[in-house]
């Protein structure tokens, strides 16, 4: 080697350094083996399946993706919108969590073109909270509808908008508690919406 | 494939812009082609935002047809250019046993990089709702549509910072154009670019100091843990070291009790910004360290101001940082670039300017673009201010913590910061030779860096140690993380006396 030019402490610590290199190369060499047994030759599908942690390649989300292209044309313009209480503090759950799959499904579903009220509030999860109470205080979507003059003011402010977009379905995913058979999606006929009977899959249950 | 054409068709663009401009410094092989990959990258970043920003989407035949168009010179030019570059070692000493392990250990870093890249779909979310979302959008929309501008209606489309810039989700599409459809995970390989380039540039910018610190210090770079992953198999900074060097599905099987275990996965070759963000920076940053010495060249001007303006296009960040290291190198006193006297002080502030004036020229239409997208993130722009750093000084304690435990992460980085800060500490002893020195601009540029990612940290409306479980700040000083490599070795070790036509 080049006669060495650095104090020792630094020629030390420089080791140490690499030493703790063999920990990042153990996982080097369990990444391969751990490719091989789950990825290799496998679809792009099998391969998401197979990543642990990530909300948007459960099953569950993907199943979504399969019937929403079953059922929507190209090019659909899918409002959606939350259902059932807002409990998101309590349930704890996160980021990709069902509640907020309107994220990935923007992704995932195009060229679906996917919508929601207040999209400002629906992408950054500390205002997420003030996002479902518009839609369950303000326009009280899952009880009476809008009572104040204000709140009135803002749902017809909101179907405006739907209709300027073309928003032709919706889809309500419920918030908390979750299940698949709480999905709903619907059209929109003559301006009021109209539930799909059969659009949840039998055996994601009632 | 298409990663591989399109890194291909990088390589070749940035051997024409480096020999349209006939550079006149001799570049050592490793420099030359890490710069020309750099360079390459950068300019299809600054090309496509500018040609899809007045054209809208493109098709991919013609986006394919542009991105050939550059790259044909680069076949005729590439010749000249490596032939113009210092021979190969044939006077250096001859590699040692250990610097031949070194070597393999850089290679097999490199190969694990080109993997880590390579094999899993993208999966964050930034990777996926920052960047690929966007680059969908760009490859079949263009930039600017309904998608970016609704999101602050009644009712609109959603997108994540509609106003972050387009570099990193346009390399993504024209990958896409190349293989004519979009796919992300198509995409991702190119992101081992990224690592690979600083590493090569790194060895050439230590080589003065000998051959074994140039391999040190490649080493130290591509070997960084956050790299490869943020996410840790286990809570337990030792369960989770028996997980990496054993696998995640053993320490599973073997502690069982020790709370849940996963798979490490995901950061910066999960193609996210921070990598092209920290490696234009960078190259930026050696350019025009170049470029305002005595031996810089046109190249390095043009150069420098393609990394530059990649840099700006890759993330927000970079509106601070390419700022902060022009402002350095500009005050900074030394003589960056290597021996020999420096150039008359005005002349090297007159490339820094015209370097700074290009950056900000390619990037222009995309600032005047952005002003018409709503920005919808935490309002940082808003929340840095003088009354708003005087109200968050309460959280001085809190910040402070979560930056002493990213700096002493080792899982994370191994022993870098250690080794940065005691590089400062030790450089400390000599004052006067170290505001000489050729490595202090870039200690500086890190020292700034951290100063503006704590500020940010100080009035950030989000729960310190919510953001500290999704990776930050590490997340932000990985983007400086190259420079202050390049600081570590260059301060501990002085430069060796080998001739340096033997360098290389």
């Amino acid at each position: 080697m080049d006669v060495p030019r650095a104090p020792l402490f630094a020629r030390l610590l420089v080791g140490a350094s690499l030493a703790l290199t063999v920990i990042t190369a153990g996982f080097g060499v369990h990444s391969v083996a751990d490719w091989r047994a789950n990825m290799q030759g496998r679809s792009v599908r099998e391969q998401r399946a197979s990543v642990s942690g990530v909300a948007w390649f459960r099953t569950e989300f993907t199943g979504l993706l399969d019937r929403l292209e079953e059922v929507l044309p190209p090019g659909a313009r899918l409002l959606v919108e939350p259902a059932a209480g807002p409990a998101l503090a309590a349930s704890g759950e996160r980021l990709g969590s069902p509640p907020r799959w309107f994220l990935p499904l923007t992704h995932y579903a195009w060229p679906v073109r996917v919508y929601v009220r207040r999209p400002e509030q629906a992408v950054i999860f500390f205002t997420y909270e003030s996002w479902l109470d518009h839609h369950f205080e303000v326009l009280d979507i899952d009880g009476g509808g809008p009572a104040t003059p204000e709140a009135v003011r803002l749902a017809a402010e909101d179907e405006r908008a739907i209709d300027e977009h073309g928003i032709e379905w919706r889809l309500r995913i419920p918030t908390w508690p979750f299940s698949m058979g709480g999905l709903r999606l619907d059209r929109r006929v003559d301006g009021a919406w109209v539930e799909q009977a059969d659009f949840p899959r039998p055996e994601w249950g009632a | 494939m298409a990663a591989l054409a399109c890194a291909l068709l990088a390589w070749l663009i940035g051997h024409t812009v480096l020999g349209l401009c006939r550079p006149t410094r001799r570049r050592g092989l490793v420099e030359l082609e890490a710069t020309a990959v750099l360079v390459g990258l950068a300019l299809l970043c600054v090309l496509f935002t500018n040609v899809v920003l007045a054209v809208g989407a493109l098709t991919p035949a013609v986006g394919t047809g542009l991105a050939l168009l550059l790259a044909l010179p680069g076949l005729f030019l590439l010749r000249g250019n490596r032939a113009a570059a210092r021979p190969l070692e044939t006077t250096a000493r001859p590699w040692s046993p250990g610097q031949r392990l070194l070597l393999v250990a850089i290679s097999g870093f490199g190969a694990l990089a080109i993997f880590a890249a390579a094999s899993s779909p993208v999966q964050g979310f930034d990777a996926l709702f920052h960047y690929a979302y966007k680059g969908q959008l760009i490859f079949h929309e263009g930039i600017g549509g309904e998608a970016w501008t609704s999101g602050t209606g009644a009712v609109g489309r959603i997108m994540t910072h509609p106003n972050y810039p387009p570099g990193v989700p346009l390399l993504e599409v024209v990958v896409g154009y190349l293989r004519g459809a979009f796919d992300e995970d198509a995409a991702r390989p190119l992101w081992s670019l990224f690592a690979l380039a600083p590493a090569g540039l790194l060895y050439s910018a230590l080589r003065a100091r000998g051959r074994t610190p140039a391999l040190l210090g490649a080493l130290v770079w591509i070997s960084l843990p956050l790299l490869y992953y943020w996410r840790l198999p286990n809570g337990d900074s030792l369960l989770a070291t028996y997980g990496l060097v054993f696998g995640y599905e053993a320490g599973a099987a073997r502690f069982p009790e020790a709370g849940p275990w996963q798979r490490a996965a995901s950061w910066n070759l999960d193609a996210t910004a921070g990598l092209p963000l920290a490696a234009f920076l960078f190259g930026g940053y050696r350019c025009l360290a170049h470029a305002r010495a005595a031996t810089g060249d046109r190249a390095d001007v043009m150069c420098g101001g393609l990394l530059l303006a990649g840099a700006l296009l890759a993330k927000n960040e970079g509106l601070a940082l390419v700022p902060l290291v022009i402002l350095v190198l500009a005050l900074a006193p030394g003589r960056p670039g290597g021996g020999g006297a420096g150039p008359d002080r005005t002349v090297g502030l007159g490339r820094l300017a015209l370097v700074a004036l290009l950056a900000g020229a390619l990037v222009a239409v995309w600032f005047v673009a952005r002003q018409g997208l709503p920005s919808v993130d935490e309002g940082y722009g808003a929340r840095l201010t003088p009354a708003g750093l005087a109200d968050s000084l309460g959280r001085v304690r809190e910040v402070t913590g979560t930056f002493a435990r990213a700096f002493g992460n080792v899982l994370l980085w191994n022993l870098l910061w250690p080794l940065f800060g005691c590089a400062l500490l030790w450089a400390l002893r000599r004052p006067r030779r170290l505001l000489g020195h050729e490595a202090l601009p870039a200690a500086l540029v890190v020292l700034g860096a951290t100063g503006i990612f704590f500020a940010v940290m100080l009035v950030t409306p989000w729960d310190i140690y919510e953001l500290e479980g999704t990776g930050v700040p590490s997340r932000l000083l990985f983007q400086v993380a190259p420079l202050a490599v390049f600081a570590a070795f260059a301060l501990l070790w002085e430069p060796a006396d080998e001739p340096p036509q033997s360098r290389n």
